[in-house]
């Protein structure tokens, strides 16, 4: 059974559905990847008995849609998804709030009280700036550590364990500074622009 | 100045969300392994893009997961493997499709039995009453009530997911019952603890609550039985589990 890829265990399992034989090979397919989801898991709760159940809730899950398993995507990445899934929908079921912070992130870039379509059009020329300050002044580690916060609403903790991060703040200290390199980029793009283009921009 | 920080996330959130040329992880997951042909389209996004650069990070921290194992997962592994009757016990219950036409050529003849044995029943019950003068024994009765009366009756807390530690076990009352057992489990059936009480609730002793931690999923099952010991009812097995932090809300 060793040798036998994933994929083969999945398909020898539905070929023998509803006996014996078919369990033990989806005993071999999930035990493959026991440490895989203990693991991330672990990453998401930092608590042994709380991930644990987590990890049986998502391999519960796989059992149950494997059925949806095309082969489309190696197996790994196909139970990467549903364990991500089912652990960012465990931490918004406890509504975990994200930590807001009163700083105001990026002064004057964009006004997003949209309320027609001129300022709905200035909000995408912002985002585009944004993501061109994003790339300039940031490294890639605070890059991470946004997308994780604030893209896959990851608690700063999670984003820590995450990422491995070991400095004193973890994720709320690259925070901080990315904001501090974004409103100073966004200060020097300011300048270089000439009068009339701050204006349009909506800047304020 | 009060909706800023919603703003300035929304703002970020769009500014660092997957964009139209990100590649679905199917196509990223090519990057986990061996380097991908050099220049190739997927390649040459994925150094400009910090959207699928973190996805192919989390993906691969997941593939590398089971390489490096640390003493906490070594510890959840062997839970798991513990619990994975757990995991297949929901579908094994109703698997065996092989059977089923079985099934089918059975069923008519039990029913066909069970019809049969109605009038033999009835024939036997009237010549019984015939040739006795003297009123039914209650004894006998009410032994037949312990054979044909087990149903399965509510447990009403805890149940489920619940935001305060639970103290007591409480579940519907059965009138024919006269004691009832009640059985804690844990996930992979351990049982955790065990009583009995002919009240239709009982209180968790500190040993329990003190193993009643939160985000940990326990089993509750109560049975029901009557003054001859017969059982009367079962609530089946019903899961719980204390939220964690759910207090301190």
């Amino acid at each position: 059974m060793d040798l036998l890829s994933d994929e083969e265990l999945i398909e020898r399992s539905r070929a023998e559905r509803g006996s014996p034989k078919a369990e033990r090979f989806l005993n071999e397919l999930f035990q493959r990847h026991h440490a895989k989801v203990a693991g991330w898991c672990l990453r998401m709760t930092g608590e042994v008995n709380s991930a644990t159940d987590l990890a049986q809730e998502v391999f519960l899950k796989a059992f149950q849609k494997l059925h949806s398993f095309q082969g489309n995507a190696k197996f790994t990445t196909w139970l990467f998804v549903i364990t991500r899934n089912h652990c960012l929908d465990e931490l918004r079921s406890k509504e975990i709030q994200l930590q807001e912070s009163s700083d105001v992130l990026l002064e004057g870039i964009a006004d997003f009280q949209c309320e027609n379509v001129s300022s709905e059009l200035e909000r995408r020329e912002s985002e585009k700036l944004l993501s061109t300050l994003i790339r300039e002044a940031l490294d890639e580690i605070e890059t991470k550590v946004l997308i994780l916060h604030y893209v896959n609403e990851l608690p700063l903790d999670v984003v820590n364990r995450m990422l491995g991060l070991t400095n004193r703040s973890g994720a709320k200290a690259y925070i901080v500074s990315a904001r501090r390199k974004l409103k100073r980029a966004h200060a020097r793009w300011k300048a270089r622009q000439p009068q009339a283009m701050r204006g349009g921009r909506g800047v304020r | 100045m009060s909706g800023r920080p919603t703003t300035d996330r929304t703002l970020l959130r769009a500014a660092l969300a997957r964009g139209n040329a990100c590649f679905p992880i199917e196509r990223l997951e090519g990057l986990t392994g061996s380097p991908a042909a050099t220049g190739s389209k997927l390649e040459q996004h994925v150094k400009s893009c910090a959207h699928c650069q973190t996805e192919l990070e989390l993906l691969k921290t997941f593939y590398e997961g089971g390489a490096v194992v640390s003493e906490d997962v070594r510890t959840m592994t062997a839970a798991l493997r513990k619990r994975s009757k757990e995991i297949f016990r929901p579908q094994l219950d109703h698997t065996p499709r092989k059977h089923r036409w079985w099934r089918m050529v059975r069923i008519p003849w039990r029913s066909a039995l069970g019809a049969a044995a109605i009038p033999l029943v009835a024939a036997v019950v009237v010549a019984y009453r015939q040739s006795s003068l003297q009123p039914v024994l209650n004894e006998t009765r009410s032994s037949a009530r312990e054979v044909f009366r087990s149903s399965s009756f509510a447990l009403i807390s805890p149940n489920g997911d619940v935001s305060l530690q639970p103290t007591e076990i409480r579940w519907e009352r059965i009138h024919s019952a006269t004691k009832y057992q009640i059985r804690l489990s844990e996930v992979d059936g351990t049982e955790v603890w065990k009583a009995e009480t002919s009240d239709d609730h009982v209180a968790l002793p500190p040993l329990v609550l003190s193993r009643t931690v939160q985000a940990k999923t326990l089993f509750c099952e109560v049975t029901a039985y009557d003054s001859f010991g017969g059982k009367v009812g079962e609530t089946g097995s019903v899961r719980f589990r204390w939220l964690p932090n759910a207090n301190h809300q």
